[in-house]
C-alpha cells in the first residue's frame, strides 16, 4: 500500500549522544548504501563512514538492516546510529533528502505503517505513540510496558479473569437443568469479581500516561509584584532543569515544560491578582490565574500567607529582604541554594505522584474505561438477581473486550465451555 | 414443467417452516423431499424448547409458525426451565411423542392451501442467467420458480460413522444427496464439513426403572403456543436420571482406538454444547460421572432416547457402555448411535434474509447454514421462507434485528460471525436478553408478523384479544386478564429501568444501521484500515456501520476509519 520511502530521526532531539535515522521502504536499502557504501549483514551492526553526494565524510555510525517483512515497519528498514549532535544529524538528514523517492516521514508514520502491516495491534501502537514523546525514565518505563504487551497483558488477564466469572453465571443460566455447577461454585463467581475490582482499582490510582509524559503541574500565584516571575526564571535557571519552551504560550499565563533530575514538571507563572483592575485585558489574565490554581498539582503561593488558598505551599519570594514569616519555604533568587531547596520539595511532590507501583499505566482513554468497568463490578455485587449481574458483567465484559479487540461473547464461552462439562 | 413461487428442499423442521411460511405470505409452494413419511421428523432427541432454543419456539410460534402448536399437539412431559429466575430465561421444553409431532407437522401442512408436497430427490438447481430459476429432481421433472430455499440438514454429503463402519447418508437408513452437494461445490461457494452425533436408542421394557431417580413432568399444563388450546392434553410421562461411572469410562476409553472422531476419519468440528460421551470422558478425565436423562420417545412407543451420551464408537463399545451404567445393566439397543459428517455453507456467504447474494434466488435455512437443533433450523427455515416469498412476490424483505428476537440474535450471528463450530442458541448471546424472553415473543412479534401479511387470521384475532388484556392489565385492571400476560406485564415493570438503559443502547445500534459500509473491493480505498481489518470485513461482508462493529476482530479504529470514510463520502 506505501510505495514511498521515508525516513526520521527516530529518537529525541539532539543534541543527545546518540540519534537514531530511521529509514523505512523499498527503497531504505538503497538509499543506505548510497551513503554507507556496503551494507552489513540483515540485522548485524556495522560500523561505517557516511558519506554525502560530494564525498565529504558526515559521520562514523552504526548501520543496522531489517529486511521486510520481518521489520519494525514489516517494510525494508535501515537504522543509521550517528553521533548526536546538531550538525551531524542536519547533514544526515539532508543527504538523505538528496535521494529521490525518499521523503521526511510524517509525525506517527512508522507506527501507522506497522499498523497497517500488521506488525503491531491497537494497544501497542498507542503506547509507541507515547514511547515517541516520552522523556523520561518513568514515562519511558510505562510507555515500553504498553508496546511490549504489560498493559495489553494486564488487560487480556482481566478479561479472561472476567470471563470466567461471567461463565459461572451463564452456566447456572442456560444451563440450569444439567447441575453441573455445583451449589460451592456457584458463590464463587463473586469472590472473584471483588478480587478483580480491588485489582484495578489499585490500577486506576497510578498517575496516567498522560500524566507522567506532562509532569506534574506547579503552578506559581500571588499579587503582583512579589516576585513571581523572579523565581519563576530562578528555577528555570537551575544547571539541572532542562527548559522547553511551550509554543502558544499566551501572555498572561507563561508556561514552561521542565525536567529536573529526571522528573518532568510543568511550570506556570501567572499575572498578579490584582482584584480591583478595570482593565479588561489584566481581568483575562487574572480569571486564567484562577483557572490555573484550580487546576495545579503544586501551587507556590507567593504573598500574604494568611490569603494563601488551601494547600498551597507559600513561599517566602525575596528571603534576602526578611519577609518570609509564616512561610513555608523561604527563598532568595540571589542564593542558588533556597532554589535548589525549592526544587527538591517539588521533586519529593513529584516523585510521590507521579511514580509508579506497578509497570502498567493507562492513557486517559483507557484509565476511563477501565474505571467504568470496575463501577460496573461494584453494582455486580450487590443485589441478588442473577440476571441484573449477569447484565452488569455482560456490559462489563463488552467494554474491556473492545478495549483489547477481543469479542467478549466467545470469550466467556471459551472460558463456559472450557471448564464446565455442558451438554447433554 | 410446473411453475411455483417457491420451492423448498428439505421436509425438516427449517424446510416445513419455510413453505409454510412463504405459503402464509401468500407463495404458491412445492415442498420437495426424498420421502413424505419423514416430513416434520424429529431426527435426534425427542424435546423441544429449552432455554434459548424455547425462546425460539415461541418466536417461530408468534410468527405463526408450525414448531409450537405441533409440540402441544405432542407434548408427554413439560419442563420450565430456570423456574426459579426472571422471566427472561424461563426456558419452556415439552418432551415430545415422536410420531404425534410428526402427524401435528403433517396435518398443519395440509391446511395451507398453496402448499403442495412430492416426494423426490433434488438434483440440480436450475440457473438461468447467474439467477436461480427452478430445480431438477431425480425421476426428471423440472420445477421453476423465482426463489429456492434448501433446507437439506446434514444430507448434503452426509457420511455416517459408528467404530469401523462408514455409510452415506444423512440419517440412519435414508439416503443422502449426493449431486446437490456436489454441484454447490462446483459453484465454489464456500463449503466446508461439521459433524455431529446422535445416542443409541433404548428399549424402554428393558430398563430397570425402579431403581432411577425420576423426574415427574410439571404439574401445570402451560402450552408452548400462544394461541388457545384447541385440542385436549395428552398424558404426561416422567422421564428418569442415570448416571455414567468410571467402570463406563474406562470401557469408553478402551474405544477410543476404533473412535472414527479420534483416529481422525471425522475432518468436521462437533459443537462443544453438545459433546459425544467419548468427548466428555477425554475432556473431562476427573468426572466420575456424567448425566444421562432418559426420555421416552412416545406414549405408544417403548423407545427411550438415552440424552447425554451420543456416540460414535462401535457397537460392541456401545453395548458394553450401556450395560456398565446404574438401571441400563439389562437394557437392550434398538438403533446404535452414530455420528454424521456433513456439508455446510459458510454463512457469511448470506445476508440477513438468509439468502445467498452469489446466486440470487437462492436462500439457504438450518443445518446447511452451520447450525445445530431443531429450534434454530425451525427459526431459520421461517425467516428464509418470508424472505423468499418476498423475493417471488416482490415484497418488503422480512429482517428480524438483535433487539427484536432471538431469531435476529441467531442470523446475525451467522452471517457476520460464521461458525466454527454447530451454532446453537444460548441467553448468552443476546444482549437485550433481559428484554427477549420468551413469555413475550408475541408482544414482539406477531405485530411485525402481521405487517409482514405473514400471519393467519385466527393468529390475528388471537393477538389482538390478548393485547386487549394487556392494557387492560398494565391500567391496573386485572379482570378477565389471563394469568401468563399478568405475569408478562409484571416482569415488564419488574425490569423497566434495566430496559431503559438498553433502550439507548439499541437505538445506537439502529443509528448506525444508516451509516453504509463500501462494499468489499471499495475497502482498501478506506483511509487507515489495516489489511487485517481488510480481510476480516470482506469475509464477513457487513453493509452497515452496526454490523461491522460485530464482526469478530474489528477493533474500534478500524470502526472509526469506516465512520470518518461515511462520513466524507456522505
Amino acid at each position: 500500500m506505501a510505495a514511498d520511502t521515508i525516513y526520521a530521526l527516530s529518537s529525541g532531539s539532539p543534541p543527545a549522544a546518540i540519534a537514531v535515522m530511521r529509514v523505512s521502504g523499498p527503497d531504505a536499502l538503497a538509499a543506505a548504501a548510497t551513503l554507507a557504501g556496503q551494507l552489513p549483514l540483515t540485522r548485524r551492526a556495522g560500523l561505517r563512514t557516511l558519506r554525502g553526494s560530494d564525498g565529504t565524510a558526515l559521520d562514523r555510525a552504526l548501520v543496522l538492516v531489517f529486511p521486510g517483512p520481518d521489520s519494525a515497519t514489516g517494510e525494508d528498514l535501515v537504522e543509521l546510529h550517528l553521533h548526536g549532535g546538531r550538525a551531524v544529524v542536519a547533514a544526515v538528514d539532508r543527504a538523505l533528502a538528496a535521494h529521490s523517492g525518499l521523503r521526511q516521514a510524517e509525525p506517527g508514520e512508522f507506527t501507522r505503517r506497522a499498523l497497517t502491516n500488521g506488525r503491531i495491534d491497537l494497544t501497542q501502537a498507542e503506547g509507541l505513540a507515547d514511547l515517541l514523546e516520552a522523556e523520561t525514565e518513568d514515562q519511558r518505563r510505562a510507555a515500553l510496558a504498553a508496546s511490549e504487551g504489560a498493559l495489553g497483558a494486564t488487560l487480556a488477564g482481566w478479561m479472561h479473569r472476567l470471563s470466567e466469572a461471567a461463565a459461572l453465571i451463564e452456566a447456572m443460566i442456560d444451563y440450569d437443568d444439567e447441575a453441573e455447577v455445583s451449589a460451592s461454585d456457584a458463590g464463587m463467581w463473586r469472590a472473584m469479581v471483588d478480587n478483580l475490582r480491588e485489582e484495578m482499582a489499585a490500577v486506576l490510582a497510578q498517575p496516567t500516561v498522560e500524566r507522567l509524559r506532562d509532569g506534574l503541574l506547579v503552578v506559581l500565584a500571588g499579587p503582583a509584584n512579589t516576585g513571581k516571575s523572579s523565581l519563576f526564571n530562578a528555577l528555570l535557571g537551575r544547571d539541572a532543569a532542562i527548559v522547553t519552551p511551550v509554543a502558544g504560550t499566551t501572555r498572561d499565563v507563561i508556561e514552561a515544560q521542565v525536567t529536573y533530575m529526571g522528573m518532568p514538571f510543568r511550570l506556570c507563572d501567572t499575572a498578579g491578582l490584582n482584584e480591583r483592575t478595570s482593565d479588561p485585558i489584566e481581568r483575562i489574565g487574572i480569571d486564567r490565574a484562577h483557572a490555573m490554581i484550580d487546576r495545579a498539582d503544586v501551587l507556590l503561593w507567593l504573598g500574604e500567607p494568611a490569603l494563601a488558598p488551601n494547600g498551597a505551599i507559600v513561599v517566602g519570594a525575596k528571603s534576602d529582604l526578611g519577609t518570609s514569616v509564616g512561610c513555608d519555604i523561604a527563598v532568595s533568587v540571589y542564593h542558588t541554594n533556597t532554589i535548589t531547596h525549592l526544587w527538591e520539595l517539588l521533586s519529593r511532590r513529584a516523585r510521590s505522584s507521579l511514580s509508579l507501583t506497578s509497570k502498567v499505566a493507562f492513557r486517559r482513554s483507557q484509565h476511563s474505561v477501565v474505571e467504568g468497568v470496575a463501577e460496573l463490578l461494584t453494582t455486580a455485587l450487590v443485589g441478588d438477581d442473577l440476571l441484573i449481574t449477569a447484565e452488569q458483567l455482560r456490559v462489563a465484559r463488552h467494554r474491556l473486550g473492545a478495549l483489547i479487540g477481543q469479542d467478549a461473547t466467545e470469550a466467556m464461552l471459551d472460558a463456559l465451555f472450557g471448564r464446565f462439562c455442558l451438554g447433554k | 414443467m410446473k411453475h411455483y413461487d417457491v420451492i423448498v428442499v428439505g421436509g425438516g423442521h427449517a424446510g416445513t417452516e419455510a413453505a409454510a411460511a412463504a405459503a402464509r405470505r401468500g407463495a404458491n409452494v412445492l415442498l420437495v423431499s426424498q420421502r413424505i413419511d419423514q416430513i416434520g421428523a424429529m431426527s435426534c432427541n425427542p424435546s423441544i424448547g429449552g432455554v434459548g432454543k424455547g425462546h425460539l419456539v415461541r418466536e417461530v410460534d408468534a410468527l405463526d409458525g408450525l414448531m409450537g402448536v405441533a409440540a402441544d399437539d405432542a407434548a408427554i412431559h413439560r419442563r420450565m426451565l430456570n423456574r426459579s429466575k426472571g422471566l427472561a430465561v424461563q426456558g419452556p421444553r415439552v418432551q415430545a411423542d415422536r410420531r404425534r409431532y410428526r402427524a401435528s407437522i403433517h396435518s398443519q401442512l395440509r391446511r395451507y392451501e398453496t402448499l403442495s408436497i412430492v416426494e423426490d430427490e433434488a438434483v440440480e438447481l436450475l440457473v438461468d442467467s447467474g439467477r436461480v430459476s427452478g430445480l431438477a429432481t431425480a425421476t426428471g421433472d423440472r420445477f421453476l420458480a423465482p426463489a429456492v430455499v434448501l433446507a437439506t440438514g446434514t444430507f448434503l454429503g452426509g457420511r455416517l460413522f459408528r467404530g469401523d463402519e462408514r455409510l452415506d447418508g444423512g440419517r440412519i437408513d435414508e439416503a443422502p444427496s449426493h449431486a446437490l452437494g456436489k454441484q454447490l461445490r462446483a459453484l465454489a461457494l464456500p463449503m466446508s464439513r461439521l459433524k455431529t452425533g446422535t445416542p443409541p436408542r433404548l428399549d424402554g421394557r428393558t430398563i430397570d426403572w425402579a431403581r432411577l431417580e425420576r423426574q415427574p413432568s410439571d404439574e401445570e399444563a402451560w402450552r408452548m403456543s400462544f394461541l388457545p388450546s384447541g385440542s385436549k392434553s395428552l398424558p404426561s410421562l416422567a422421564c428418569a436420571i442415570t448416571r455414567t461411572n468410571p467402570r463406563s469410562h474406562d470401557v469408553v476409553r478402551a474405544g477410543f482406538a476404533r473412535s472414527p472422531l479420534f483416529a481422525g476419519a471425522i475432518e468436521g468440528s462437533g459443537p462443544r454444547y453438545c459433546p459425544s460421551i467419548e468427548d466428555k470422558v477425554r475432556r473431562f478425565d476427573d468426572r466420575d460421572g456424567h448425566q444421562i436423562f432418559l426420555e421416552p420417545e412416545g406414549l405408544d412407543d417403548s423407545t427411550v432416547y438415552p440424552n447425554g451420551i451420543s456416540t460414535s464408537l462401535s457397537r460392541e463399545t456401545q453395548d458394553q457402555l450401556i450395560a456398565s451404567v446404574a438401571g441400563l445393566e439389562r437394557a437392550r439397543i434398538t438403533t446404535y448411535g452414530y455420528a454424521v459428517e456433513y456439508d455446510y455453507l459458510d454463512p457469511r456467504a448470506l445476508d440477513h434474509r438468509l439468502a445467498l447474494p452469489a446466486l440470487p434466488g437462492l436462500f439457504c435455512a438450518g443445518q446447511i447454514n452451520g447450525s445445530t437443533g431443531y429450534e434454530e433450523a425451525a427459526a431459520q427455515g421461517l425467516i428464509a421462507g418470508l424472505n423468499a416469498a418476498a423475493q417471488a412476490l416482490s415484497l418488503a424483505p422480512f429482517i428480524c434485528d438483535r433487539a427484536s428476537g432471538y431469531m435476529g440474535v441467531m442470523v446475525d450471528d451467522l452471517v457476520l460471525q460464521g461458525v466454527s463450530e454447530p451454532y446453537r442458541m444460548l441467553t448468552a448471546r443476546a444482549e437485550y436478553r433481559l428484554a427477549l424472553r420468551a413469555d413475550n415473543a408475541e408482544t414482539r412479534l406477531t405485530p411485525l408478523g402481521i405487517a409482514a401479511g405473514a400471519v393467519r387470521e385466527p393468529r390475528r384475532r388471537s393477538y389482538e384479544r390478548n393485547q386487549a388484556m394487556r392494557e387492560r392489565a398494565r391500567s391496573g385492571d386485572l379482570r378477565h386478564v389471563d394469568l401468563a400476560i399478568q405475569r408478562e406485564v409484571e416482569e415488564d415493570a419488574r425490569y423497566a429501568p434495566y430496559l431503559q438503559r438498553q433502550a439507548s443502547e439499541v437505538a445506537r445500534m439502529r443509528a448506525d444501521c444508516d451509516v453504509a459500509v463500501p462494499a468489499a473491493e471499495l475497502l482498501p480505498q478506506v483511509p487507515g484500515l489495516s489489511t487485517e481489518m481488510i480481510e476480516r470485513l470482506t469475509a464477513a461482508r457487513p453493509t452497515t456501520l452496526d454490523q461491522a462493529s460485530r464482526v469478530r476482530g474489528i477493533t474500534p479504529a478500524a470502526l472509526s476509519a469506516l465512520w470518518l470514510h461515511a462520513r466524507k463520502t456522505a
